[in-house]
């Protein structure tokens, strides 16, 4: 063996130094795998959370009672034009808890249901978004509609055509 | 436990750190300094994601970072501080050390392109491929670096 390549053999790391690095190099291994299993736990974490946030939101658009009436306005162009007895008229003062029921300034006790035709229809009807109609009833609101049944109390309303706050009108 | 070309990091240590020690010792002249970079080596081992394709990879990569780290080290202001060879390198007998500083004189490249052919037994076009150089820059300073330390490359050369 030449010089060079003895004086080279002589310099060596130590044992000291290969111990030494040896266990700084597998803290460093157990540190990322921590770090790792954390960003896996906040990840399965946040998941979980948008699933129930999911969950709970398609729940609660199942069951959600809130109704909007215009939905049910139905424009017919082709319809006949009707002559109607407007015997449903005056301000809301009082709403039943499924708000689809209501008192009247005048004391009339109205009904809607199912059968209740909602908005205006016939030929001359002017486009559903341009009618009078809120989607909810509110006390304040201006009805205007009919009934084909008079003596019963409270009054079920063949048609509600016009359900507006001129004050502070919402659609 | 992370493997790298199917080594683990003790077999890594035990295997590697030697050679590292060598080429980081003879670019700093100081082996607290070559432990301090071949220390840095190794955490940057750790961080790499690129798997490597076999040993010989995993080995010309180490090799290649020791000597950027080195020439890192150059740059900074580390260099000032360092403790005379003689200090840290007492195991050396007295008429080999002179043989160090005789290669501390090479410069840089060379003294470390004289360590990978004489010691490691890379060819230039390898030693080319490790430090990015052309493979005639190689032989270049193969060639004067052997004629500067011509007597102590012989086989069978004593001081």
């Amino acid at each position: 063996m030449n010089a060079y390549k003895n004086v080279m053999k002589q310099i060596h790391a130590s044992e000291d130094f290969k111990r030494k690095m040896q266990k700084e190099m597998m803290e460093f291994e157990e540190k990322e795998k921590r770090v790792f299993m954390k960003k896996v736990r906040i990840s399965v974490g946040s998941l979980v959370a948008c699933a129930v946030i999911a969950v709970v939101a398609f729940v609660n658009l199942n069951n959600d009672t809130t109704v909007d009436l215009t939905e049910r306005i139905v424009v017919d162009h082709s319809a006949p034009a009707a002559s109607a007895v407007v015997n449903i008229e005056g301000v809301i003062t009082e709403v039943g808890e499924d708000g689809l029921s209501f008192t009247l300034d005048n004391g009339m006790e109205v009904v809607v249901t199912d059968e209740t035709k909602l908005g205006i229809d016939g030929p001359t009807a002017p486009p559903k978004e341009e009618q009078f109609f809120e989607p909810t009833f509110r006390v304040g609101n201006l009805i205007g509609g009919f009934t084909e049944d008079t003596s019963a109390a409270p009054i079920t309303a063949a048609v509600i055509y016009t359900n507006w706050n001129f004050e502070n009108p919402i659609r | 436990m992370k493997k790298f070309a199917g080594l683990c990091v003790q077999e890594i240590v035990q295997t590697y750190s030697d050679t590292l020690i060598r080429i980081a010792v003879q670019q700093t002249k100081s082996m607290s300094e070559a432990e301090d970079i071949v220390q840095d080596v190794y955490m940057t081992l750790m961080k790499q994601k690129k798997p490597f394709e076999n040993v010989d990879h995993l080995k010309a990569w180490l090799i290649k970072v020791t000597f950027n780290k080195c020439k890192d080290y150059f740059k900074s202001s580390r260099v000032k501080k360092t403790v005379p060879i003689t200090e840290e390198m007492s195991f050396i007998a007295k008429e080999e050390q002179m043989i160090l500083s005789e290669i501390f004189e090479l410069h840089q490249e060379e003294r470390v392109i004289v360590y990978l052919h004489y010691y490691e037994g890379y060819t230039t076009a390898e030693i080319a491929n490790l430090l990015e150089m052309k493979v005639n820059t190689v032989g270049s300073k193969l060639r004067r670096a052997r004629m500067k330390l011509k007597l102590m490359l012989e086989e069978g050369s004593k001081v």
